[in-house]
């Protein structure tokens, strides 16, 4: 398969580069956003722990690519982290929370943004993910069939005329 | 230097949004010579992030919907530091429809006439029955989706495709509704509901205000540009118009604009039609000032970029016990509600809000809408309960009525510019007691309607601070040039050969969702540059 497409793509000017992190985490920033995972999503009951998850971590570094705008903020609470244990994890992911609201969010959302994209837990929390499925050519009106709009059409005309006519 | 285009175009369009692509089709298929200057440049469904697993992450900040956060080549920014609200839109061809739901209904009767039925703002110089033959034209040009016969407007209202599915959410919504005996209909959406025209039918990826993958909105660049191009209508993308010039009589004479390289050029035209919308249209009009219009072109009354409006919005998202299917679309109104429309005695505000239900697709926004929750109640244990809750989440919304307020506003930055040096706007706005009352008003209505649904955990928000997309009023319409910009038909009262098409020349808000009127008035607009096209002439 052959492409015609340019090595240099002329830049776009209303649609954003795929972000890429400026460059890979390292061994110990992986580990300490192991870490920071297994902190914000534990096992509980049936539900593993967010490593647990088979895909994690391919699912892990798309997260980061996808928020490359807080690359730096996120890559530098994981070097205050790196070795910790899971306690001091948990207290300084609370005052994170705390006193660095916006780094917490980008941090959080990719922990749980990455956990969220591995198919075992969509498969378990039933979520089939953004899809075609097009509605039947007649299930809109077999969901009114019902009567449900009966009530708002018996009560009758309910805007107010302008005086105009 | 400046690139002197040897052509002289009979209209000018600026901006390639809904009112851009209604004017550039109306008057190409008339057989005008149409030249559209549009900043961005063409999206492909295949761009937009609802592609990729990781979507709802990547419309955190690179998709984001405030140009500020987002920072693309084809955005300009926005001076907030004056504003309670941060203003959205996006730059491509379509315009910030690229981004828009689709919900599409129409002002109503009472909204064209505030002063003389509440007694407060101004009426239109047009009225309800003016604008519908215009809606009903636009409506079946695109393909609109909705039930007739809604008793919030008058008899005889009725859309070309039947109405989405309400889905599970819908219904349950409808349902609350149905409880408190209030106004609900199926939601009227420009989304076609079947195949129509060159729009695929609705594929419910649920992602609309992102971007549709499957071309099945009705966004400026699929709805309208395709016919406007077979037309014959040119769009020059990466066009930055920056100044309107005028001739020695004070009509305007053609555009400057910037292309992507930073060359300046020049497009002569018999007419210029704004379609920039309310923050780039007075922005344009304010920097196109000269020696005879110094404050700024067709700004005679002082009236360009005052009295911007921009529908504070405000929501409730509600999880319930039930499986709702929340994932999918179209989102799109599954069901509007009119019920606090209009004034009532009662109420300790004037005028009202639209409520309306959607969908809350994709779990991680679910995790984003639960992030209110104390640390312990959403990570640690309890996340594992929260992702599931994605599938069982209505979003209640209300747009509410913004009446005009000269102080709110539309200037040039002083300091602040655009990527090629351009002015930016500066936006100042305060929001007014009696839209705060309407806020509060219109939560707490919300949240009796999740009550009477069954919800069991709900989360208000009582001031979207960056999502108002509606921007309205910045060169408002009327009968008088002393209080307005624009008459009727979009015409400049200072510059007979200068039209406003955008929602700029909006006199009051309402509280319905703006395209679908932003679009009639458009096609109201070029209909009448056609009709009058004989008077316009190229200024020496």
């Amino acid at each position: 398969m052959t492409s015609n497409t340019p090595a240099t793509a002329p830049a776009r000017l209303s649609v954003p580069p795929r972000f890429t992190a400026p460059r890979p985490l390292t061994d110990a920033e992986t580990r300490a956003l192991r870490a920071i995972a297994d902190v914000l999503i534990p096992a509980s009951g049936d539900n593993p722990a967010a490593t647990a998850e088979p895909d994690f971590d391919t699912c892990l570094r798309r997260a980061v690519d996808a928020r490359a705008d807080a690359f730096d903020d996120i890559t530098a609470v994981l070097a205050r982290l790196d070795g910790a244990a899971a306690d001091v994890i948990d207290q300084a992911l609370r005052a994170l929370h705390a006193e660095q609201p916006v780094t917490f969010q980008a941090l959080s959302a990719v922990v749980a943004g990455a956990w969220l994209l591995t198919p075992t837990v969509r498969a378990r929390i039933g979520y089939p993910g953004q899809r075609r499925d097009p509605a039947r050519f007649d299930e809109a009106a077999d969901q009114l069939s019902d009567g449900i709009l009966d009530p708002v059409i018996a009560r009758g005309p309910v805007y107010t005329p302008d005086g105009t006519n | 230097m400046t690139n002197h285009e040897d052509d002289v175009a009979d209209v000018v369009v600026v901006g390639s949004g809904p009112s851009g692509g209604v004017v550039a089709h109306t008057l190409a298929v008339r057989g005008f010579s149409v030249v559209c200057l549009e900043q961005g440049d063409w999206v492909n469904p295949t761009d937009y992030p609802a592609n990729h697993p990781e979507w709802e992450l990547l419309i955190q900040a690179q998709w984001a919907h405030d140009p500020n956060a987002r920072r693309l080549p084809a955005d300009y920014p926005l001076d907030v530091s004056d504003s309670d609200m941060w203003p959205v839109m996006f730059n491509a061809v379509g315009g910030s429809s690229i981004y828009y739901g689709a919900e599409w209904p129409r002002l109503l009767p009472s909204d064209f006439r505030v002063r003389s039925l509440d007694g407060v703002a101004d009426d239109w110089p047009i009225t309800y029955a003016d604008l519908a033959p215009y809606n009903d034209r636009i409506d079946a040009f695109i393909g609109v989706s909705g039930l007739g016969g809604d008793p919030a407007y008058p008899e005889g209202l009725d859309y070309p495709l039947p109405p989405h599915p309400l889905g599970k959410a819908g219904r349950k919504a409808a349902e609350g509704v149905n409880a408190l005996g209030w106004h609900w209909w199926p939601g009227t959406n420009a989304i076609p509901s079947q195949k129509f025209r060159g729009l695929s039918q609705c594929a419910r990826w649920g992602t609309c205000e992102w971007g549709c993958p499957e071309s099945s909105k009705a966004s400026s660049d699929v709805a309208f540009w395709p016919h406007a191009l077979r037309s014959g209508a040119t769009l020059i993308t990466g066009a930055r118009a920056r100044q309107i010039e005028t001739g020695r009589d004070g009509s305007v004479t053609g555009a400057i604009w910037i292309d992507r390289d930073g060359a300046e050029h020049r497009q002569r035209a018999r007419a210029v039609v704004l379609c920039a919308n309310g923050i780039g249209t007075p922005r344009l009009l304010l920097l196109s000032a000269s020696a005879r219009h110094p404050d700024g072109l067709a700004n005679s009354s002082g009236l360009v970029g005052k009295n911007l409006m921009l529908h504070p919005n405000c929501s409730v998202t509600g999880f319930y016990d039930e499986n709702l299917e929340s994932w999918r679309g179209p989102a799109g109104q599954l069901i509007h509600s009119m019920e606090f429309y209009d004034t009532r005695a009662d109420h300790d505000f004037v005028r009202g809000a639209k409520l309306h239900a959607l969908p809350t697709p994709g779990p991680l926004n679910a995790v984003e809408v639960h992030r209110a929750l104390p640390y312990d109640q959403l990570w640690g244990p309890a996340i594992h309960d929260i992702a599931r809750s994605h599938a069982r989440g209505i979003l209640w919304a209300a747009n509410t009525e913004d009446l005009p307020d000269e102080a709110n506003r539309v200037t040039l930055d002083p300091v602040l510019t655009d990527g090629d040096g351009v002015p930016a706007p500066k936006i100042h706005y305060r929001i007014s007691e009696n839209t705060r009352k309407i806020l509060r008003f219109a939560v707490d209505r919300m949240e009796e309607i999740h009550a009477a649904s069954g919800a069991v955990r709900t989360f208000p928000v009582e001031l979207w601070v960056d999502q108002p997309g509606h921007l309205l009023g910045t060169a408002r319409m009327g009968d008088d040039p002393a209080t307005s910009v624009v008459d009727s038909y979009g015409r400049a009262h200072d510059v007979p050969n200068l039209f406003i098409a955008d929602r700029s020349v909006f006199v009051t808000s309402g509280s319905a969702n703006p395209t679908c009127t932003i679009s009639a008035l458009a096609l109201r607009v070029a209909e009448h540059v056609a009709a009058t096209a004989k008077d316009q002439k190229v200024s020496a």
